[in-house]
């Protein structure tokens, strides 16, 4: 059993507390409660017949990653970039986000997640992903489930192979 | 006839003779006085005479400061204290404030605990019982107080080792059945900095540290390290000479046991930190 940190990190109502609950408990709220903070939970994943447990921080969501603590990030050996496929201003300052997280953390895999597939349609989604120029962008669903898995055990190879 | 041109005369000789005698007698001081002025108007000229001098001067100056300077340069700072102590005050409060305020609060700390200790075993209903029983029965009063003590006594619950920014355990040990101890490391490293980052400020940011969360009948007494910090979980009344003993446990085992943790932290290194935990505070326990 190997365990690591990973964070859920980027704006406010993106999806991360309902991705943060899909994974965990395999299910999903229409109600959006802003989360305070922090919230750390945790869930086993195979990988590579491996058991992984995935320690999960579900953090308070904010405009730019700079204004989340650091303290946050620290230690971490995942990060999970998420953004809102419906909200343009959810991905407007992606380059420079992501940027910010490389500086602080070089060595730790940072998967980008489009959120809120079951919104918009794939050529929505194509236009979006031009536009961006973002590469290896997961595009999910936390109210379908849709790639919530997927997204969790690509990071874990990952993390356990680094 | 008029005696006029000749006195003219005398006189205009007399002055050239005196002009002629004053050039005799003072020619050298002259040409030495014009030496000097072309020294003096010309800034290169005196600067080749005069830097050797000041040069000299420093010399001497920085070598002898003390003795020359030290009384004056005491006299100022006496008077410059004297008249604004705000100023050293500020410069060393930020290096000073922090020791000083935690030796001052655990001075306070132990003079509560002292009083309170006093008041609850004079006023307390076992406190005039035991009074009453040694006024009755002539019980000495140190057997009342030493067969009172162990219900006050502070009772080790759990420890747990936590990696300091990940929130990972590293190791574990608990007296009874122990919580979700994975879950608590967690959730104990987000509230730490959570709390860390929320409250600090910028005059202490990076210096502050939380040392302690109460709950109830609980305290949880975070030593930190490095890399690391350890989370104890105690219960009943904690004094304060019960958790430095407690904290210079902790510092000799982490210096003993915890080495650096690997680039994986694995079942394998927790359940062997956990052990060597385990095995140390029974052993503590009995000694």
């Amino acid at each position: 059993m190997i365990n690591k940190k990973v964070i859920l990190t980027g704006s406010f109502g993106v999806g991360k507390t309902s991705l943060f609950h899909q994974f965990i408990y395999s299910r999903f709220s229409d109600k959006y409660l802003t989360t305070i903070g922090v919230k750390v939970n945790r869930k086993v994943i195979k990988v590579n017949d491996q058991d992984l447990t995935i320690f999960l921080w579900d953090i308070a969501g904010e405009v730019s990653q700079d204004k989340v603590p650091v303290s946050y990030f620290l230690g971490a050996s995942g990060i999970i970039y998420v953004f809102d496929l419906t909200r343009p201003s959810t991905y407007r300052n992606i380059n420079e986000d992501l940027a910010y997280l490389n500086d602080l953390l070089p060595d730790v895999e940072v998967k980008v997640v489009g959120n809120k597939k079951d919104l918009v349609t794939q050529q929505q989604i194509d236009e979006l992903l031009a536009e961006i120029s973002v590469k290896d962008v997961v595009i999910t669903s936390a109210k379908t489930g849709e790639n919530v898995e997927e997204l969790f055990h690509m990071l874990g190879e990952a993390m356990i192979n680094e | 006839m008029t005696l006029e041109p000749k006195i003219v005369s005398q006189a205009t000789n007399d002055d050239a003779q005196l002009k002629r005698l004053r050039e005799i007698l003072l020619s050298d001081d002259r040409q030495e006085f014009d030496a000097i002025r072309s020294i003096l108007d010309n800034k290169d000229n005196l600067k080749v005479k005069v830097d050797p001098i000041i040069e000299d001067q420093i010399e001497f100056i920085q070598e002898n400061f003390p003795d020359v300077f030290g009384k004056q340069v005491d006299k100022a700072i006496e008077q410059k204290i004297t008249n604004s102590p705000e100023l050293l005050l500020s410069i060393l409060s930020p290096v000073l404030g922090r020791l000083i305020r935690k030796a001052i609060a655990q001075q306070l700390q132990q003079l509560r605990e002292n009083i309170d200790e006093q008041i609850r075993k004079t006023f307390s209903r076992r406190g005039i019982i035991g009074r009453l029983k040694a006024l009755l029965f002539g019980i000495k009063d140190g057997d009342i107080i030493l067969s009172q003590s162990t219900e006050f006594e502070a009772e080790l619950k759990e420890i747990y080792i936590i990696q300091r920014y990940s929130g990972l355990l590293m190791g574990s040990y608990s007296t009874g059945h122990a919580m979700d101890r994975d879950m608590i490391g967690g959730m104990l490293t987000a509230i730490k900095s959570f709390a860390e980052d929320a409250i600090e400020d910028e005059e202490h940011q990076g210096n502050e540290e939380l040392e302690m969360i109460q709950y109830g009948v609980y305290k949880i007494y975070i030593q930190n390290f490095y890399n690391y910090y350890i989370a104890v979980v105690m219960m009943g009344e904690i004094t304060t000479s019960d958790r430095e003993e407690m904290a210079d446990k902790l510092i000799k085992f982490a210096e003993r046991e915890i080495k650096l943790a690997p680039k994986h932290l694995d079942s394998e290194y927790i359940n062997n930190l956990s052990a060597q935990l385990e095995e140390y505070f029974k052993k503590e326990k009995n000694d």
